[in-house]
């Protein structure tokens, strides 16, 4: 099993519609996939239909096993299940701070999982807090989505101090470019900044797309509604590249 | 958890509109997305993932290996392009580790190939969101065999859902069974899962006359010859030469142990028959089993000559080669086919058509008798071999343990089952330590005798691999007397256990 979270310290970045595209392709492969919904905000719940609502609370949360199992929802893709989001998630903070190695909690809930998927996709909420520590624990692969402009790669940039600083593994964590306008000179020139300064960055792109915006209407993964459309080419691209760096990592 | 499928009672092919407003009734259902997929299962000739509530599906490049106990869940899967004829040809993965353990030396055969094509229809709730599915399913094996029916995809955490689907099929009268995607496609493919199976098992009246018993063994081992002489023809495996062989052996030790129940002279052509058969395999099988234990050879040697020994198995795939085309050449003369012919007739013929002495004797009483005299010999050899005998002795031992053997096999079906089979998994036990100590005399002389058959060695690759096979030489003799020195306790653990009583007295 390999657990990917999409992570950024700031919303509105493109982090679900990424979540819910790559795990849809995932499972479209015949991989057996889950996404966990863990933004209180429940974005990638909605796509999926299904009610936000987490029966057994955030303590049974944190007991994982079973507690965590029995909330899983099946959503209309072969192969992919859906841990539902719950407004009652902004308290995990609060709820893991009470426990033992409180920065390891995420990764232990998820633990009784490890047999029954291949992979795990964490949609993260934008924050820099305890579950984000829990985040950068238990994932595999941190992939963060950067818009090509100044503010978005300063936050980049302090995340990268902070994995650096908390000494968490800093091969995990890996950006992509999202919601480009190649017709932007500033998106272009940070792009190439990036690129240079370093490793770490991956080639597929998503570009700004009134298709992934429409996602919200349709209510599906752009990827499922619309297969040919460029979005989903980003997309794919996107994923084989992940899947490989998945791959290599054994 | 098997797999629920709903067919027509007329076995027509419901349309897509009944369906719909079948299911309409307590659903919004959307009529969806189609799927084709072409599919093949594969398995050993001898059924072993069947015997393990497994089996190997293919679809494309796609390799899974699913559990059939469990709905068909996948349990391990690799990318794979070309064919896959051996566990080994599996690239590294999960998959092929498990394979290996099961398959061994067996190759995989393609059992069916099926085409599936699926509709399915999604029940909805109040949000839009899929809450079951129900799948229309056609499964063809071939232009004309094909099966139609529907089958309920629940949704996890939507359980209720599905049992509601589930009733309101069973409503409309729909005929419903539990199967699986397997069981069907085997079926339609004219397939019988478990069909063949190296183990011999007959069941015989203990009343039968001896002649009648006799003659259904030799019929049954005939039949194991005639299932595996395509496969040893087509060299798909070594275990189809393996089980020929152990069915003409056997054959022949049922004629040589059980004389006096059909007439002497009329055994004299089939006897001479079975042991020309038997020994034109004899060069194939050595080659085969050197080969098998390749891997086992380089192990034995220290990493510097591991592949020294690659000249020498050049030289045996090649010999190989030409005892398979001798074998395939003697399986399709038609000196085979007339001597199969004759064996036929004689085989179909009334029982006691020509009777022996023992024709008529009830065969439970003929069993006791045999076996009780081999157990005896057995007794009286192994108990005078010590350190000092020459290996002639524990050669004719082996054989005398062989034959104690088949004779069981034949009839374990007149003794009580657990007394048997522990009698034969002591015997086993040494039967596997002589049959060791055979092998390793074997091997030391057919290496030898290779490096006697070597150019001169003036070259230095040659005179590495002449190490290698000195260094081989030098291990088995050592193993062997290690065998050897251990030869003691294991006779001792099969003479001293309580196994007379089996058919010591008439019952």
């Amino acid at each position: 099993m390999k657990t990917i979270a999409l992570y950024h310290i700031k919303g509105g970045v493109g982090k679900t519609a990424a979540a819910v595209n790559l795990a849809y392709l995932a499972a479209r492969d015949g991989a057996r996939t889950l996404i966990c919904d863990l933004d209180p905000q429940s974005a990638t719940t909605f796509y999926f239909r299904v009610k936000p609502k987490f029966k057994s609370g955030t303590r049974g949360f944190i007991k994982g096993g079973e507690f965590l199992e029995n909330n899983i929802k099946g959503t209309d893709y072969p192969n992919l299940d859906l841990l539902p989001g719950d407004l009652a998630f902004r308290n995990l903070d609060i709820a893991f701070d009470r426990h033992k190695k409180p920065t390891r909690r995420l990764c232990k809930a998820l633990g009784s999982l490890e047999t029954a998927y291949d992979y795990i996709f964490l949609d993260c909420p934008p924050t820099i807090t305890l579950l984000a520590e829990n985040i950068f624990n238990a994932a595999d692969m941190v992939l963060v989505p950067v818009i090509p402009t100044t503010l978005s790669m300063r936050s980049y940039l302090q995340l990268r101090r902070f994995f650096k600083n908390g000494h968490f593994e800093k091969d995990k964590l890996l950006a992509f470019f999202s919601m480009v306008e190649s017709r932007k000179r500033l998106h272009r020139e940070v792009m190439g900044q990036l690129r240079q300064r370093f490793n770490g960055v991956l080639e597929g792109v998503i570009p700004y797309l009134s298709d992934v915006e429409r996602m919200g209407i349709h209510r599906e993964p752009v990827c499922a509604t619309l297969n040919s459309s460029m979005a989903s080419h980003a997309y794919q691209k996107l994923w084989r590249e992940v899947e490989g760096k998945l791959r290599l990592m054994g | 958890m098997a797999m629920k499928i709903y067919q027509d009672p007329a076995g027509e092919w419901l349309n897509e509109a009944d369906i719909t407003a079948l299911l309409a009734e307590r659903f919004p259902v959307e009529a969806g997305s189609r799927r084709q997929r072409r599919i093949s299962y594969y398995d050993s000739f001898d059924w072993r993932l069947y015997r393990k509530s497994l089996a190997l599906i293919q679809s494309g490049q796609q390799w899974e290996l699913v559990d059939l106990n469990a709905g068909e869940t996948v349990l391990a899967k690799a990318a794979h392009r070309g064919a896959a004829r051996f566990a080994e040809d599996f690239p590294e993965s999960d998959l092929k580790v498990r394979l290996g353990k099961i398959l061994e030396m067996r190759a995989l055969l393609q059992l069916c190939e099926v085409r599936i094509e699926e509709e399915y229809f999604r029940m909805l709730d109040g949000r839009q969101k899929t809450v079951a599915r129900v799948i229309r399913t056609r499964m063809a094996a071939g232009p004309d065999e094909a099966g139609c029916f529907l089958r309920i995809s629940p949704l996890r955490g939507y359980q209720a859902a599905a049992r509601e689907v589930e009733v309101l099929l069973e409503e409309k009268q729909l005929a419903h069974r539990e199967t699986s995607m397997y069981q069907l496609a085997l079926k339609l493919s004219g397939k019988q899962p478990g069909d063949y199976s190296s183990k011999f098992a007959i069941e015989l009246p203990p009343e039968l006359p001896a002649a009648a018993a006799l003659q259904r063994i030799l019929r049954e081992l005939r039949e194991v010859m005639q299932q595996n002489e395509p496969g040893v023809i087509a060299d798909i495996d070594s275990e189809f030469l393996h089980d020929f062989r152990v069915a003409v052996r056997r054959t022949r030790s049922a004629l040589g142990q059980l004389k006096g129940v059909f007439a002497a002279e009329r055994l004299a052509q089939f006897r001479s028959d079975f042991a020309e058969i038997g020994k034109a395999t004899n060069l194939l099988r050595d080659l085969d089993v050197y080969l098998l234990d390749r891997r086992h050879y380089e192990a034995m040697l220290p990493e510097t000559l591991q592949g020294a020994l690659a000249p020498l198995f050049t030289h045996l795939e090649a010999e190989r080669g030409k005892a398979l085309r001798q074998v395939t050449d003697m399986l399709r003369s038609r000196r085979y086919a007339r001597q199969m012919a004759r064996w036929e007739a004689f085989l179909a013929q009334e029982a006691d058509s020509a009777p022996g002495p023992d024709a008529g004797r009830p065969v439970i009483e003929l069993a006791r008798e045999r076996i009780r005299q081999r157990y005896q010999r057995i007794l009286k050899r192994g108990g005078k071999i010590n350190q000092r005998s020459p290996d002639a002795k524990l050669h004719r031992l082996r054989i005398d343990c062989k034959k104690l053997r088949y004779l069981l096999e034949f009839f374990n079906s007149l003794f009580p089952g657990e007394k048997m089979s522990r009698l034969i998994k002591q015997l086993k036990k040494l039967q596997n330590h002589l049959g060791r100590f055979q092998d390793i005399c074997v091997q030391e002389e057919a290496l030898l005798a290779f490096a006697g058959a070597m150019p001169g060695g003036s070259d230095d690759s040659d005179r590495t691999t002449l190490l290698a096979i000195g260094c081989l030489v030098g291990m088995l003799h050592q193993q062997k007397q290690e065998v050897r020195s251990h030869f003691a306790e294991t006779f001792e653990d099969f003479a001293t256990a309580e196994n007379g009583e089996l058919w010591a007295h008439r019952a």
